[in-house]
């Protein structure tokens, strides 16, 4: 659905345009449909899951060896 | 409340900087695992030093292959010491090396998605509203 000018007019007017809902939940839906089409931002996250994967593997290969992991790196990791 | 618009710019350019307690994190894990090694020799003082002073040169994500080289570099000096085994020192620097490498991969791999979402973003506000007619 397309909104007419004055329609959008209408809407600029309201609180909730002003303070920020409204455009700010827009916004991110029509970014978030956007990034789901592409295929960069797919990959993207593909290599970011595989990065993290192989990071969680090491670390728990790392204490089954006896080294120490500060638990802020362990839960940076998603463990 | 609503936020202010400096609040959301400060938030965002949070997103923007490579995770600070991260890297924090990553130098703790170096000092405690040196802190287990009994005798330390020179060389593994150099290496921890090292791959601190390299954790601490990143600031942006542009940095970190440079610095995941140094790590390398820094490993493989440590190495050309016959001395050292795997069940020994040599062992413990190189988790210590493929735990920081890894880390900042991830960290790398994260600030594309971040970057491509940004473009994204940045598209579409300046399509001035054009998404609303």
């Amino acid at each position: 659905m397309k909104l007419t000018k004055e329609q959008h007019e209408y809407i600029k007017g309201k609180n909730s345009y002003i303070q920020e809902g409204f455009v700010s939940k827009l916004f991110a839906t029509i970014l978030k449909k956007k990034l789901k089409n592409n295929s960069e931002f797919k990959k993207a996250v593909d290599n970011a899951d595989k990065a993290a994967q192989d990071l969680r593997d090491e670390i728990l290969k790392a204490e089954k060896e006896g080294i120490s992991i500060p638990s802020g790196l362990k839960k940076y990791a998603g463990l | 409340m609503a936020k202010s618009k400096a609040e959301i710019e400060k938030e965002y350019q949070d997103v923007l900087k490579v995770s600070s307690s991260m890297l924090s994190d990553l130098t703790k894990l170096m000092d405690d695992n040196a802190k287990a090694i009994d005798k330390k020799s020179k060389g593994q003082k150099k290496f921890n030093d090292e791959i601190k002073q390299s954790l601490s040169g990143i600031s942006s994500y542009d940095d970190i292959s440079q610095q995941v080289l140094k790590a390398e570099e820094s490993f493989n000096k440590l190495k050309k010491d016959r001395r050292r085994t795997e069940n020994g020192s040599l062992g413990i620097a190189r988790v210590q090396k493929d735990i920081v490498i890894k880390t900042l991969k991830t960290e790398q791999r994260r600030g594309e998605l971040i970057s491509i979402a940004n473009d994204s973003a940045n598209d579409l506000a300046n399509q001035k509203y054009g998404f609303f007619y």
